[in-house]
């Protein structure tokens, strides 16, 4: 495997991290268009803790993840009290001001002879300790991947359990959930919490992989699209947002025959999906039919 | 077991449910009647929580539960169906009932982990039966969007029933059915009865409603202008002139 | 020569001075072709260039990092000790994270900010930096 190769697998796994993320609110009826401020979080958080302090990455990425849980629970807070277009709404703008604030951070150190630190509107450089551990693009591919099978585990059992019964519920149809007795709101906020969680995971190994990172990676495109490949690949289990990235990484990487216009293809075939298959590739009912067939 | 006091809700301009005053006694069934826009389902969303007060006061079980959230209420025992039949269409006839069981014994007999994580093991049982009860036992494993109107009808029943509840509110359970499913209806309620539950009947069809109930109010225009015996009510000069001279088509028994 | 000469634009990356860390410059003409670029990379460290380091030069958009990128290259040893020679192929004009990913006599990877037009690349320099202290 070359290092092109190794890489477009490797921005898969980051990409899955974050439609997942997104996919967790969209079963429980929240569509989120703020995602990437707790992948920038956790890019953030991540990288200050390995490259300034010298904490190991597993070390980082648990606090990382927590603190992404706990701005998505804040945030949430608020938005979660607004209903459909006004969440999406609120959550976009709650991660343009992530991002504002991504370029007004300034925190940076002397280490070995550098400024290390994110820098405003320069960025963060040399969020290096994958390099200095000598991990190779293969090694890192594999990590990031195996990763995302946990977290693939995790959400193939949730779904199987009365708790992923009822976050479905809840997004179905709110008002019928209260009515069986379901504290809507309270699984909402869970579920923004854990989404964050995950958004920022994906930001750890993002901010490793690529050494570095500035405000603009975590702007409203990244946002976007890791909704459309929730909505792309389906609503109907986890590995719906994989194949939604897949489909968008993989398939036009692969070809490589829409170059720069990849951005209108990739518009195109959401709108079109869209109209055909509202919930997507894998929705409940193919699932339905596919677990009824071989199980 | 449920008391409402000069109970008010306006939308607007709208009195939709104006000064409304209503007893329902332990293990009674009471219907709730009148012509389309009375205020019967506004006066079950009123119960439930869906719609908040404008003025009045709801007890149940002489708590006074207005300031409690819905999901609050219905883990207190208070459970409904609804009009338009609504029902979780992604998840299977199965599943529907699981995600119900919220009553306080249901919480207490599983740990936090083993409740929302573990498996279906010890609520198997209740599931069965209740399945058996509605006669869906063969469609367990069905997407409740897949089901026949009939069949949706029973699974919003069982569903109610799944959270066990000491009141079921029925937003007109009859609407749409034929006769012979109308039968199966009484049936049902009058078992449900025998368990031990009271029912508030908000119907249309009075083929059921009279051949059911102990009590009746009638509803017109947000107030009650009749209330006893199914024979007193079937008699009563107000309730002729308020379906007859307002809404005759509501009397023949349409939806 | 002259054209090229005027062309070549040497920029330094960002990082201060360090004994230890690779240093890169990256200077780029444009080719016959839309967007694509020959470009001379000088790694230096500590002052002194660079030799005998395996390069790849890969390059991405700063809003869209992982689904904007341009498959990465290996770069062939230049003329002079420390440079490197490499054909960057772009999707579009504008500003690109040139990411060279380092092997051999270390194992780094450096990202420079360069703006490319029809003339070459430049490096950007962002305005609104405040003073520092």
């Amino acid at each position: 495997m070359d290092d092109y190769v190794t890489g477009v697998l490797t921005n898969i796994g980051l990409f899955s991290f974050l439609a997942l993320s997104a996919y967790l609110l969209l079963i429980a009826g929240e569509m989120s268009f703020g995602q990437q401020a707790f992948f920038g979080v956790g890019a953030y958080s991540g990288g200050i803790l390995t490259a300034i302090y010298g904490l190991p990455l597993p070390v980082a990425a648990l606090v990382a993840m927590l603190l992404g849980s706990l701005c998505a629970f804040l945030v949430g807070l608020p938005t979660l009290r607004l209903r459909g277009l006004y969440f999406a709404m609120a959550t976009l703008a709650a991660a343009e001001m992530a991002r504002i604030l991504f370029e007004l951070f300034r925190f940076q150190r002397q280490i070995g002879g550098e400024l290390v630190g994110p820098d405003g509107t320069q960025g963060f450089r040399g969020i290096r300790w994958v390099f200095e551990r000598g991990v190779e693009p293969a090694g890192y591919l594999a990590l990031v991947w195996g990763l995302l099978l946990i977290a693939l585990v995790v959400f193939l059992l949730m779904e199987r359990s009365r708790l992923g019964a009822t976050l479905r519920a809840i997004g179905e149809d709110p008002d019928l959930a209260r009515s069986c007795g379901i504290s809507v709101e309270r699984f909402k906020l869970g579920v923004a919490a854990a989404a964050g969680a995950l958004a920022a995971l994906g930001g750890v190994l993002f901010a490793h992989h690529n050494t570095y990172i500035e405000p603009r990676n975590f702007d409203i495109m990244l946002g976007v699209h890791s909704l459309a490949y929730a909505l792309i690949g389906g609503l109907g289990t986890a590995f719906g947002p994989l194949l939604g990235v897949m489909v968008d990484l993989g398939v036009l990487e692969g070809s490589r025959v829409f170059q720069g216009y990849r951005m209108i293809a990739f518009g195109g075939l959401v709108a079109i999906l869209l109209i055909f298959r509202p919930r997507g590739l894998l929705d409940e009912k193919v699932v339905h039919w596919l677990r009824a067939r071989f199980s | 077991m449920l008391e409402l006091e000069r109970v008010s809700r306006h939308f607007g301009g709208v009195r939709a449910v104006d000064g409304l005053d209503l007893k329902v006694r332990d293990g009674e069934i009471v219907g709730l009647i009148g012509p389309n826009g009375s205020g019967k389902s506004t006066t079950v969303n009123l119960v439930t929580g869906l719609f908040s007060l404008t003025s009045g006061q709801i007890r149940f079980r002489g708590q006074d539960i207005a300031p409690l959230p819905t999901h609050m209420r219905l883990q207190g025992g208070i459970a409904r169906t609804f009009q338009n039949i609504r029902l979780f269409g992604q998840l299977t006839v199965w599943q529907n009932l699981w995600v119900a069981q919220n009553s306080p014994a249901d919480r207490a007999k599983r740990g936090f982990f083993s409740r929302w994580l573990g498996g279906q093991s010890g609520v198997r049982d209740e599931i069965v039966s209740l399945l058996e009860f509605s006669g869906l036992a063969h469609k367990q494993d069905e997407l409740a969007s897949n089901l026949a109107f009939g069949e949706q009808r029973r699974l919003e029943l069982a569903r109610a029933m799944a959270t066990k509840p000491k009141l079921l509110l029925l937003d007109e359970p009859a609407a749409g059915m034929n006769s012979e499913e109308i039968g199966q209806l009484r049936e049902r309620i009058l078992k449900l009865r025998e368990r031990g539950l009271t029912i508030l009947l908000v119907e249309h069809v009075m083929e059921l409603v009279m051949g059911v109930t102990d009590r009746i109010a009638v509803l017109n225009f947000g107030q009650k202008i009749a209330e006893g015996t199914p024979a007193e009510i079937q008699k009563d000069a107000a309730v002729r002139k308020a379906y007859l001279g307002g809404d005759a088509a509501a009397a023949e028994g349409g939806s | 020569m002259a054209k090229s000469a005027l062309f070549l634009i040497l920029a330094l990356a960002s990082l201060p001075a360090s004994a230890q860390r690779a240093q890169a410059e990256l200077a780029c003409t444009p080719s016959n072709t839309d967007f694509a670029y020959h470009c001379v990379v000088r790694l230096s460290r500590g002052g002194q260039p660079l030799p005998g380091a395996d390069v790849s030069v890969g390059a991405d958009m700063p809003s869209m990092p992982m689904a904007h990128n341009v498959r990465p290259v290996k770069a062939k040893p230049g003329k002079a000790p420390g440079e490197y020679q490499a054909r960057l192929d772009l999707e579009m004009l504008g500003e690109w994270a040139v990411k060279l990913r380092l092997r051999g006599p270390v194992n780094d990877q450096l990202i420079l900010h360069y703006d490319f037009d029809e003339k070459g690349a430049r490096p950007v320099i962002r305005s609104g930096r405040l003073p520092r202290k």
